[in-house]
């Protein structure tokens, strides 16, 4: 067995437990699409996306992992409830699946590599990192945007967190305007 | 470190009953699955039609129905670890239960001893469950994994798609045609033994194919919508084929997400085109819903193994449905099902978000 690659974080963000976020358009069930998107778009600005074009005319293949252990549970809750009472809602067509959020990601920064969604058992960054770590040294992604996402009140830390990482030692297959 | 990816075992479940044989005699049969809904009640609903099995009670007990036939067919005895890579749903059944539930509920319904792993990202779950189990058996981090997804058709998927109107209201799954109306929903569900050639050695097991390319991407596009000239899917296709060694060319048989909807279908014959450039005319595709309805987060396992079975019984399965192809990139279609050498296969899907997967399998 191969030991697990080592991960360089280029940028970091959070949305903090008491910060209040803005409802995100075209999203109106829950606060999870405006979380992820938050903690997302500050990491990557942070980061200075969009990122420079390399020498060679290849654009970087960047990608989004999302990890949670509970996922989106408002909007889960509103369908089982709309299911019983026979009054489903056709946003719930793409608000129902976390996959939309990420699709609005990576159109407003041009993301363009594999999109994964991890339903967690325990820690889900730690989960992220280590299928990070395998994506990555698979050459599937140059980078990849990690993003956790809790919404239970009881869970501990910032509700949302957004990493920018990339295999240890790609300094030359990457280039961000920083 | 970039160990081969062998497939020994694949097990399956569809509206054709449960084992891949009945898989094999209603897909490549061109039998539609379909029929009135009786599972629950779809009194309100736009649509009663969807292609469901009567043997079938829930998505945990048909994926292990589905990995005890992927095991028996690769004679693992059950002593080495193995891990799950599973493709499931975002539909709680009850409000305390998590997401990861039901790779946990496989994992201690099969015995297994190895990590276990549930992606959930809508139609490409559980292509991304074969892609990920690749990914830990070519990075030798992994010997053997148990990859796939199970469906199991409930009134919340289906009134969320009845809401929507994404459902075909004519009754019937066109893949590619002209008059194409929309999806059927189906029962289904497939799992996959893969496996490195060293665990294949040491076994003495029979490869049944090989997983030889991959890829995931996005159409960074839209939140719903598909990229119009299937950017996301043109580069899925591109990326597998290339780390499978397989030029457009040479490609004998692709697999197609192929739901009928008159968006998904035109931008995905758009980004094969793009894809398979001067070869689109000769790359024989069919869309396998118009059989067994889509099968949503486990259509990429259910058809990754229609794809298997193609390389095995050396036959394309047709495209039910299809009676007037569209003209707006035209595909060589297989519009009945015919005898041909499948050397390679290449399964492709696409999720909400503009997410795609491609996997390519090929002869061992």
């Amino acid at each position: 067995m191969n030991g697990t690659p080592i991960l360089d974080v280029v940028s970091r963000s959070h949305v903090d437990a008491d910060e209040v976020v803005p409802p995100l358009p075209g999203f109106i069930v829950s606060e999870f699409p405006s979380l992820l998107w938050i903690a997302a778009t500050r990491c990557l600005v942070q980061a200075g996306f969009p990122p420079s074009i390399s020498g060679d005319g290849d654009v970087d293949r960047v990608g989004i992992l999302l990890c949670s252990r509970m996922l989106d549970s408002t909007t889960l809750a509103l369908a089982a409830e709309q299911t019983k009472a026979g009054t489903l809602s056709p946003i719930l067509f793409y608000q129902a699946v976390p996959t939309a959020v990420l699709g609005l990601i990576a159109r407003d920064h041009a993301l363009t590599g594999p999109v994964s969604c991890i339903a967690a058992e325990a820690d889900a960054a730690e989960e992220a990192r280590y299928v990070a770590a395998v994506t990555l040294g698979d050459g599937d992604a140059d980078a990849l945007l990690l993003l956790t996402i809790e919404l239970e009140a009881a869970a501990p830390g910032p509700r949302a967190t957004a990493e920018l990482v990339r295999l240890r030692g790609d300094d030359d297959r990457i280039e961000y305007a920083r | 470190m970039t160990a081969e990816v062998y497939v020994t075992g694949v097990g399956a479940f569809s509206a054709f009953g449960f084992g891949v044989e009945s898989l094999a005699a209603g897909v490549f049969g061109g039998v539609e699955a379909f029929g009135p809904v009786n599972r629950f009640d779809t009194h309100g609903f736009t649509v009663d039609r969807a292609a469901t099995c009567l043997e079938a009670d829930n998505s945990v007990a048909a994926a292990i129905a589905c990995a005890r036939e992927a095991l028996a067919m690769a004679s693992w005895d059950g002593d080495d670890p193995l891990s799950l890579a599973l493709g499931s749903t975002l539909r709680a059944s009850a409000s305390d239960a998590y997401p990861a539930d039901a790779g946990r509920a496989v994992a201690e319904g099969l015995g297994l001893t190895g990590g276990r792993r549930t992606f959930v990202n809508a139609c490409c779950a559980a292509a991304n469950a074969v892609v990920h189990g690749s990914q830990l058996i070519r990075g030798g981090r992994a010997d053997a994994v148990l990859v796939g997804g199970a469906f199991v058709l409930d009134r919340q998927a289906y009134g969320i798609f009845d809401s929507a109107r994404a459902l075909a209201t004519d009754g019937r799954l066109r893949p590619f045609d002209r008059d194409r109306k929309g999806v059927l929903l189906g029962d289904g569900g497939g799992m996959l033994l893969l496996e490195s050639a060293r665990s294949v050695r040491a076994r003495g097991a029979v490869p049944v194919a090989r997983v030889s390319g991959w890829s995931m991407t996005d159409d960074a596009y839209h939140l719903a919508k598909p990229h119009p000239e299937g950017a996301g899917v043109a580069a899925a296709i591109t990326q597998a084929l290339r780390r499978g060694g397989i030029a457009p060319r040479h490609l004998d048989y692709l697999n197609a997400h192929a739901t009928g909807t008159p968006l998904n279908d035109a931008a995905e014959a758009a980004g094969i085109h793009t894809a398979l450039g001067a070869h689109v005319d000769e790359v024989p595709v069919s869309g396998t819903k118009g059989t067994t309805g889509h099968t949503l987060e486990a259509s990429g396992a259910l058809e990754a193994v229609i794809a298997v079975l193609g390389i095995r019984e050396s036959r394309l399965p047709p495209t039910r449905g299809l009676e007037h192809p569209d003209t707006v990139n035209p595909l060589r279609h297989v519009l009945s099902s015919e005898r041909a050498t499948v050397k390679s296969a290449l399964s492709i899907n696409s999720s909400v978000g503009g997410l795609n997967a491609a996997v390519l399998l090929e002869a061992s």
